[in-house]
């Protein structure tokens, strides 16, 4: 991919410090526990969530800054959620241009909109759109607040090789090379990884030969910000054309190039800057921040455990670009899913081979990402002269035909991946109405804490093994359970309690919070004695109406791989 | 009087296009249109009433009659979404 960048509204990009590494000043070659390769989203996320458990680790980047061009702008909620656990939504939160609503046309005809705002009320919207240069400097920062966490930039990996239980890196600086071991590596260094070379990783799947435009540019439009996606756009000639706003009036556009387009010559500045004219108008100021040419893949390395060195994001599962921001944000869920699994087997919780179960829950969430991209980028590209009559048919009939619309396929939204067909959640034994299930994130609901204070739910599942009980403190059966439950908190892998009272019942005092909208025991179908068990990734791993210690005990067990 | 349904029947009309695909993947392009309409008939078929056949095929001939075939344009994209939004939206040149 060719890329012409510039500094992208009001955001200036960072030139992080080289700083010489120990192994370079003290001449002795460096052994750690955790490294990271590659500051990306994904990369920075690992190092953040490490900190944030008091881990020490090593990141390592090739540049000195973050990421530059037109990369990934869709943050979803799940993500945001994963953010927040680690200290660093509110600021995303803050920059960001919230959106729900898409509309999908064809020429000039309006074919569908939908609405992913919810029902009721929660803390992150569907999505946000924030450039992934914020969302990697925030996190930058949010690294800074850990000491244990050191960011080397402008430090390559030029080499990997692993014996025993250790990985061996070898290093390329300004000030020279060097080599460092660690006992576990987190690689997440893209699409083009290194690393997936130099422990020969090839991927495994298609790529696709369509090649699209993708460009930031600045224009104070006046329209909402809802995503666009035409199909036969009427003011260019592609087959396709969407549209995004992001904040500081710069919009995300996004077309696809003919087969005989030259790719260099359409994002030349003076061809790239008249196309842009056609397509805004003559009369409309703009100013290309950035643009490039991308073709795209839909592919994975066979495992993302690879003895002790563990792929995630982009290193590990390649996704079409319309699969609905599942890109990024699957690869947040990666990360997400990996590190207090690996927390736990660095203190001795859990043996190495829990590791294994982030293969297990990671792969076929990354294969029904890639099938789901697939169909998307189908409908979009067809790749045969009948798939596109197929293609035409839904377009031509959707205007009048309910049925025809849900077959439009401009990529299906990110949501967050369940894990319920994991061995390592305890099916059901008592029965629960509603749409959750162990296995899935959790979902939002407002709270009023001891104080009175308003705060959500998912905030209090802090990363650690989490215990909701719902029900009236006042009662005996509550005090009685509340009582055991602080037995948990001392096991070897404690379990932190969240009680959480009716909106009938006053929490104030107890240091509990509660439930004075309803909504946690409408989602949760909660009576008074039923307690849900988060892991530290916030799934969950059980539910049970009634507590009981031992049955939590076990569950905690089978989550960690020791059952 | 009018039986066709067009409101949305199918529980799983991902995996039914993704079906679609396959079939046309497995025949290949040049047998792919005598697919379809081989299941255009099996369909038809299957359905087997004469009357909402005959409505559909009226539903297909019209709304392919009326599809937009014409090469006029290019507009900019302001008109089209002013078009969509309105111009309460706010279609006013930019600074950059």
């Amino acid at each position: 991919m060719s890329e012409t960048v510039r500094p992208s509204g009001k955001f200036e990009y960072p030139s992080y410090d080289f700083v010489p590494p120990s192994e370079l000043t003290g001449g002795k070659a460096g052994r750690h526990r955790v490294v990271i390769v590659g500051g990306g989203i994904a990369g920075l996320t690992a190092a953040a969530d490490l900190g944030s458990r008091g881990i020490d680790c090593i990141l390592l980047d090739d540049n000195n800054t973050v990421s530059a061009g037109s990369r990934s702008i869709g943050q979803a909620k799940r993500s945001l959620e994963i953010w927040d656990r680690i200290g660093c939504a509110d600021r995303m939160q803050a920059a960001g241009q919230a959106w729900s609503v898409g509309n999908i046309l064809c020429g000039d005809e309006h074919l569908l909109s939908f609405d992913l705002s919810y029902e009721k009320k929660q803390k992150f919207p569907p999505f946000l759109t924030l450039p992934q240069y914020y969302v990697e400097s925030f996190l930058v920062d949010r690294c800074r607040d850990f000491p244990g966490v050191e960011i080397r930039w402008l430090n390559r990996v030029k080499n990997a090789s692993q014996t025993g239980d250790l990985v061996t890196l070898e290093v390329e600086t300004p000030d020279g090379d060097y080599s460092l071991e660690s006992e576990w590596v987190i690689v997440a260094d893209g699409v083009r990884s290194n690393m997936r070379e130099y422990l020969n990783l090839p991927f495994e799947g298609g790529s696709f030969e369509d090649r699209f435009v993708i460009a930031d540019v600045k224009v104070l439009f006046g329209f909402p910000p809802q995503r666009m996606f035409w199909f036969d756009p009427p003011f260019i000639d592609s087959p396709i054309f969407l549209l995004h706003q992001q904040r500081e009036g710069i919009w995300r556009v996004d077309w696809q190039l003919g087969p005989d387009d030259d790719s260099e010559s359409e994002i030349e500045p003076g061809n790239a800057n008249r196309k842009l004219a056609q397509i805004l108008g003559k009369d409309v100021e703009f100013d290309i921040q950035n643009i490039s040419v991308y073709r795209f893949g839909a592919r994975r390395i066979p495992k993302f455990r690879v003895g002790r060195v563990l792929f995630a994001s982009d290193a590990a599962h390649q996704l079409s670009p319309f699969g609905g921001g599942r890109g990024g944000n699957s690869g947040v869920q990666d990360i997400d899913n990996l590190v207090w699994k690996l927390a736990m087997v660095l203190d001795g919780s859990a043996p190495d081979d829990f590791l294994e179960s982030y293969d297990r829950e990671r792969i076929p969430v990354a294969d029904e990402n890639i099938e789901l991209s697939n169909s998307g980028a189908e409908f979009i590209t067809p790749t045969s002269r009948t798939s596109k009559a197929l293609r035409q048919a839904v377009l031509t009939l959707a205007p009048a035909a309910g049925f025809a619309r849900a077959f439009i396929n401009t990529g299906r939204m990110s949501i967050t991946a369940s894990l319920r067909s994991s061995p390592l959640v305890t099916p059901d034994r008592d029965k629960f109405a509603g749409k959750l299930a162990p296995g899935d994130a959790p979902v939002e609901a407002p709270l009023h804490d001891a104080n009175g204070t308003e705060t959500w739910f998912v905030q209090q599942l802090t990363g650690h093994f989490t215990l909701m009980l719902y029900g009236d403190p006042a009662a005996e059966a509550t005090q009685s359970d509340l009582t055991h439950l602080a037995k948990l908190g001392e096991d070897p892998i404690p379990v932190r309690t969240v009680p959480v009272a009716p909106l009938t019942a006053i929490a104030s005092g107890s240091g509990g919070f509660t439930d004075h909208t309803g909504q946690l025991a409408e989602i949760y179908d909660l009576v008074p004695g039923s307690c849900y068990l988060f892991r530290p990734d916030q799934h969950i791993v059980g539910r049970w109406r009634r507590f009981d210690i031992e049955t939590v005990r076990q569950a905690i067990g089978r989550s960690t791989g020791q059952v | 009087m009018a039986k066709l349904d067009l409101s949305l029947q199918l529980s799983a009309p991902d995996e039914i296009y993704r079906a679609l695909i396959d079939l046309i993947d497995q025949v290949g392009d040049d047998s792919g249109p005598g697919a379809m309409a081989a299941l255009s008939l099996t369909l038809a078929n299957q359905l087997g009433n004469d009357e909402i056949v005959l409505e559909a095929i009226d539903f297909v001939r019209t709304a392919y009659a009326s599809a937009d075939s014409s090469d006029a344009r290019p507009a900019p994209i302001t008109d089209a979404l002013t078009a969509f939004f309105g111009n309460e939206a706010g279609n006013g040149s930019a600074k950059t």
